[in-house]
């Protein structure tokens, strides 16, 4: 049911995206995983598009918000005024399905850390009072890596609540031309029609709950995450929370994949995006040239798979 | 557990409620092992008990006889465990089955020498019967010859002592020190041994006069059951190669012949065996072992102290006995034997693509750990080629092993495909477990071409 699903949403977004397969399955991996996302990339790759076909082509509620410097926490969960004698509550961005956040580094931390809680808890506190937030929350998140100046860099523990961090890259030769002949025309996004609903989608994210993981391969996902911490490269290993993620993501990605158990290859497909922005690397390696996702790569290769002994 | 329960049940009903002469024991066994197939390990591990409580006649319900039943049971547990398990061993079509059976052989021999030796082979068995359980699961045996060396000699010791000491001797070697009997005038004396030093060679020795622990119908019982009980297996595999599975094949009539030829040489074993054709021999006639006859009524009064009755002290089973023995061997390995070559193709692929069954057949570990041993074997068989790395995934691998090995590409990733959800999702059925074991044939053949 849930490859079906992951089908006709894919097919949907491509609608409008062009070669972004990878990425449209890692971001539906964090979303059937109740997790949440950080596009990081150049502008103009297609991140901001890609979060509005997604959220298009599953039925969901949209907001969309610019994060500034002078954007207060109340810009984005709401704020209580006084109409008619009494205090009205009205809700900010925050009260939605798929929340894109553009250029989250460019908002306080304060700002940043409201976000946070609606994402960690899934409520929201306003003047005391706390509000749930209607599942699924799905906050995608965007950072340009190369203009920092005026940013508020997103702290290791606050990096540590992203499920995943996804690059898109630049498009292809081929793929580029497909894009100038798809938006030659009005832009497809707009003639897009929803493929999901939300209870559809509360309803993969309860089967992927139920998706097998044998107790080896916990020990191996375990196993990579602790190769992370004793890597010489690295400062800051990836936390247990990170465990957590590495195996709620595998689980995701096996049903996405039509199954209901883990293989050792989903924990590898989604390690790299799981792994990699949870690393803080010491210094002088980072002028060397080394990054976070040498490390991954040296933890998958570092840890045995299980399978069977041959003695 | 369900199963358990009710083979449980019905194990206890038979003991209690059923009459000793309906041998309740054998028979709940047989019902148990034919009828709750997951229950069936549990069978087996009960089935000393059965098969000692069958082999000499105790009835545990009578308490005059619990103490003897307890030592004989002890003695004859080792023998009887490694009969049950080597037939379960052998219904999988193990090549080192002959081993049990030569264990038993030897065991059941009079002397304690003997029985140690077989009590050495049953522990060589046993330590089989370790790497196959685990080559079904899918792990790998180290041995530790030392441990095993000395476990081995320690069994073989113990089995030795076991065989002379006191109240824990085998009981029919506690028979040759014991007074049985008194001669009888005019009788042969084929079997009886003078052994008091110096005695008068005259009068001849009479013929035991023992109670037999079986009765002939008794027998005739314990015969129709093990007959009845191979008939069940015959149409069991009938039934499962009906369903598709690996199952019964027929041969012919050689085939019908040979199994009726080896049915009655063990129906005819047995019956000597038991002592029903040959009173006085075998174990039916040499269990009351503990019971002394009374004296013949012909016999005339000693006068004096040395002209004395002559004691006669047998070792039993006798020239009769032996020849039982013999045969009931051979008659073991024959059926055996018949069973694999005239009935039954076990764990083969059936030759042509079973159909589609709405129902799957529920997974059992047993053919979970087929599947995960047939991919060992692929793996095996490629590491001097193709050797896979530790951090290489299973489908990572066959992706790697077809672009080196491209016509044997299709089997790898067919091995691959069956082997990801037994390790990895707990299941597998019999049909999957079959196609996986020829998965693994055509990879070892194709790897074998390559390497000539």
């Amino acid at each position: 049911m849930i490859e079906t699903w992951y089908q006709k949403v894919k097919e949907n977004v491509e609608n409008v995206m062009v070669g972004q397969d990878e990425p449209t399955f890692l971001l539906l991996v964090a979303l059937a995983s109740e997790g949440h996302a950080l596009l990081e990339d150049v502008p103009g790759t297609g991140k901001t598009m890609l979060a509005r076909s997604l959220a298009a082509s599953l039925g969901l509620g949209f907001k969309r918000v610019q994060f500034t410097p002078d954007l207060m926490p109340s810009d984005l969960t709401g704020v209580n005024v006084w109409r008619e004698g009494r205090f009205e509550f009205v809700p900010g961005p925050v009260f939605t399905h798929v929340l894109l956040v553009d250029e989250i580094n460019r908002a306080t931390p304060k700002t940043q850390a409201a976000l946070l809680e609606a994402m960690a808890e899934g409520q929201v506190t306003t003047d005391g009072q706390t509000r749930r937030l209607e599942p699924p929350f799905f906050v995608i998140a965007t950072q340009n890596p190369v203009e920092m100046d005026g940013t508020f860099p997103l702290p290791e523990a606050q990096l540590d609540r992203f499920l995943m961090r996804l690059r898109l890259g630049y498009p292809s030769l081929e793929e580029e031309v497909a894009v100038l002949e798809r938006l030659r025309g009005a832009h497809p996004v707009e003639a897009l029609e929803a493929v999901s609903s939300p209870a559809e989608v509360r309803e993969v994210q309860a089967q992927v709950r139920r998706v097998r993981v044998d107790p080896s391969l916990q020990r191996y996902v375990v196993a990579i995450v602790r190769a992370t911490r004793e890597h010489e490269a690295v400062e800051l290993g990836a936390s247990p929370r990170a465990t957590l993620a590495l195996q709620r993501a595998a689980m995701a990605a096996a049903a996405l994949s039509g199954r209901d158990f883990v293989l050792p290859d989903d924990v590898k497909r989604v390690a790299h995006p799981v792994l990699e922005h949870r690393l803080l690397l010491r210094p002088e390696v980072r002028l060397e040239g080394v990054r976070p996702e040498h490390v991954v790569e040296a933890a998958l290769r570092a840890v045995a798979v299980p399978t069977e002994e041959l003695g | 557990m369900l199963s358990v329960l009710c083979a449980a049940a019905l194990a206890a009903w038979g003991w209690l409620l059923l009459p000793s002469e309906a041998m309740p024991g054998w028979l709940a066994f047989v019902a148990v092992y034919l009828l709750f197939p997951p229950g069936r390990t549990l069978a087996v591990l009960l089935a000393p008990f059965f098969v000692a409580y069958l082999a000499w006649g105790v009835d545990l319900r009578d308490a005059h006889e619990v103490q003897q039943a307890a030592w004989r049971m002890l003695a004859f547990v080792p023998v009887a465990w490694d009969f049950a398990l080597s037939w379960t061993l052998f219904e999988r079509g193990h090549r080192w089955g002959w081993l049990a059976f030569g264990a038993v052989a030897l065991a059941l021999a009079p002397s304690g020498l003997m029985l140690a030796v077989g009590l050495g082979m049953a522990l060589l068995w046993q330590a089989a019967i370790q790497a196959r359980t685990a080559a079904e699961l899918g792990t790998a045996v180290r041995w530790q010859p030392r441990a095993l060396a000395g476990l081995a000699l320690g069994a073989v010791l113990l089995a030795g002592a076991l065989a002379f000491v006191g109240p824990w001797s085998w009981p029919r070697l506690a028979l040759a020190g014991a007074p049985q009997a008194v001669a009888s005038a005019g009788a042969p004396a084929i079997d009886a041994l003078p052994t008091v030093e110096g005695a008068p060679a005259s009068p001849p020795a009479q013929p035991l006069v023992g109670e037999p622990s079986l009765r002939l119908e008794q027998a005739f019982q314990l015969v129709v059951s093990l007959v009845l009980l191979f008939v069940a297996l015959v149409l069991l595999a009938v039934w499962r190669r009906g369903r598709g599975g690996p199952g019964a094949r027929w041969r012919g009539f050689w085939g019908a012949l040979l199994l009726g030829t080896v049915i009655g040489l063990a129906v005819v074993s047995w019956l000597f065996f038991l002592g029903v054709l040959a009173p006085g021999e075998g174990i039916g006639g040499g269990l009351a072992w503990s019971r002394v006859a009374p004296p013949a009524p012909t016999a005339p009064a000693p006068a004096s102290p040395s002209e004395a009755p002559v004691t006669s002290r047998r070792v039993i089973p006798g020239a009769w006995g032996w020849l039982a023995l013999s045969l009931l061997a051979l008659a073991l390995l024959a059926v055996v034997w018949a069973w694999r070559w005239v009935l039954v193709d076990v764990g083969r692929a059936p030759d042509e693509p079973a159909p589609a069954r709405e129902k799957r057949s529920a997974p059992t570990r047993a053919d979970a750990g087929r599947v995960r041993a047939a991919y060992r074997r692929f793996l095996q068989a490629a590491r001097r080629r193709l050797p896979r790395a530790s951090y290489e995934t299973p489908r990572e691998y066959a992706q790697r092993f077809g672009a080196r090995f491209p016509e044997l590409a299709g089997a790898a990733r067919g091995l691959t495909e069956l082997y990801e959800p037994v390790r990895y999702g707990g299941r597998a059925d019999a049909e999957e477990a079959a196609r996986a074991e020829a998965w693994a044939d055509a990879l070892e053949a194709g790897l074998k071409e390559e390497t000539l």
